[in-house]
């Protein structure tokens, strides 16, 4: 079973997208905040983090660059979710932290899903 | 050189300056939106606007085209109010304050153009995800369609050094415009 890491502040959200994909047949585990994303990553290997952009305390973009710093963790497939579109810019250090895609909230949930599921490949 | 145009491309500018270089350049700006034909507000976050306005007229440059929000002389002193000039009194939830007061430059007054002066000030008073929230909520208003807002930050962020530059990274990655300079 494939298993997705979702990492958001809101509970309500992480909530929604732990139902979508257990209803997907995928194995779903979740953080709250940049910092225990990391802390679980010591432990767990996720196929796919879908990392929320604006976070308190550390942000999604600052989670991504300490998650590619590491041996371990460099690899790991990584998309947004995001409530603001991305600038030029900021789609080029996309592309430098080797995230995969995003997805604007709020989210068609079909279009989440198939977006994941063509992350995993 | 044109570093402010009044389109609907430039709808989120973030200018990036080092103390050096902070008042030369801030006056580049200021001259080149005055240029612009829309009345501007100038959102006072670092300095109060009774300095701003002096600066201004140091400089020749006409306060009639401006709009002032000031977040820092209520602090000190109770302020009579003034018909070009919003006081953001002390408060928590000063962000929503500021939105509001922008919305009625707008509005009220027809401004055009937002400038910042300068977002990273902000940090002091919040955290750095509610000021890129902020910056995005602004933005993407429906009334802010056609507003250009200009945001000026300071690269040195003294003790907060890591606040400030995960702010610049971070409102970097929604920014139409990023201008950058660099010492010499």
């Amino acid at each position: 079973m494939q298993k997705i890491m979702i990492v958001d502040d809101e509970p309500s959200i992480r909530e929604l997208i732990k139902a979508i994909f257990s209803s997907e047949g995928f194995e779903v585990i979740d953080a709250a905040s940049g910092q225990e994303c990391l802390e679980k990553l010591k432990t767990e290997k996720p196929d796919l983090i879908l990392m929320d952009m604006m976070m308190p305390g550390m942000s999604g973009r600052e989670t991504v660059e300490k998650i590619r710093q590491s041996e371990s963790t460099k690899n790991l497939k990584i998309m947004f979710l995001t409530v603001a579109r991305f600038s030029e810019t900021g789609k080029e250090t996309l592309d430098n932290l080797n995230v995969l895609d995003y997805v604007t909230k709020p989210f068609d949930n079909d279009d989440l899903v198939k977006k994941a599921k063509k992350a995993l490949g | 050189m044109e570093l402010l145009k009044n389109t609907s491309e430039d709808k989120f500018v973030l200018v990036m300056l080092s103390e050096k270089q902070y008042e030369k350049k801030l006056e580049e700006l200021v001259r080149n939106a005055e240029n612009n034909n829309a009345k501007i507000c100038y959102v006072c976050l670092s300095k109060p606007v009774d300095d701003v306005i002096a600066s201004l007229k140091n400089l020749k440059i006409s306060i009639g085209k401006f709009f002032f929000i000031d977040i820092l002389s209520s602090h000190y002193k109770s302020r009579e109010s003034m018909e070009n000039c919003i006081f953001i009194g002390e408060g928590t939830h000063k962000l929503g304050l500021i939105k509001n007061a922008i919305g009625r430059a707008i509005s009220e007054k027809g401004c055009g153009m937002v400038i910042f002066d300068t977002i990273s000030s902000l940090l002091v008073y919040e955290q750095t995800h509610d000021i890129v929230r902020f910056t995005h909520d602004l933005t993407t208003e429906e009334k802010q369609q056609n507003i250009n807002n200009v945001f000026i930050i300071l690269k040195e962020g003294g003790e907060m050094q890591g606040y400030c530059n995960s702010l610049i990274g971070d409102l970097k990655m929604f920014a139409d415009k990023s201008i950058d300079f660099v010492d010499d």
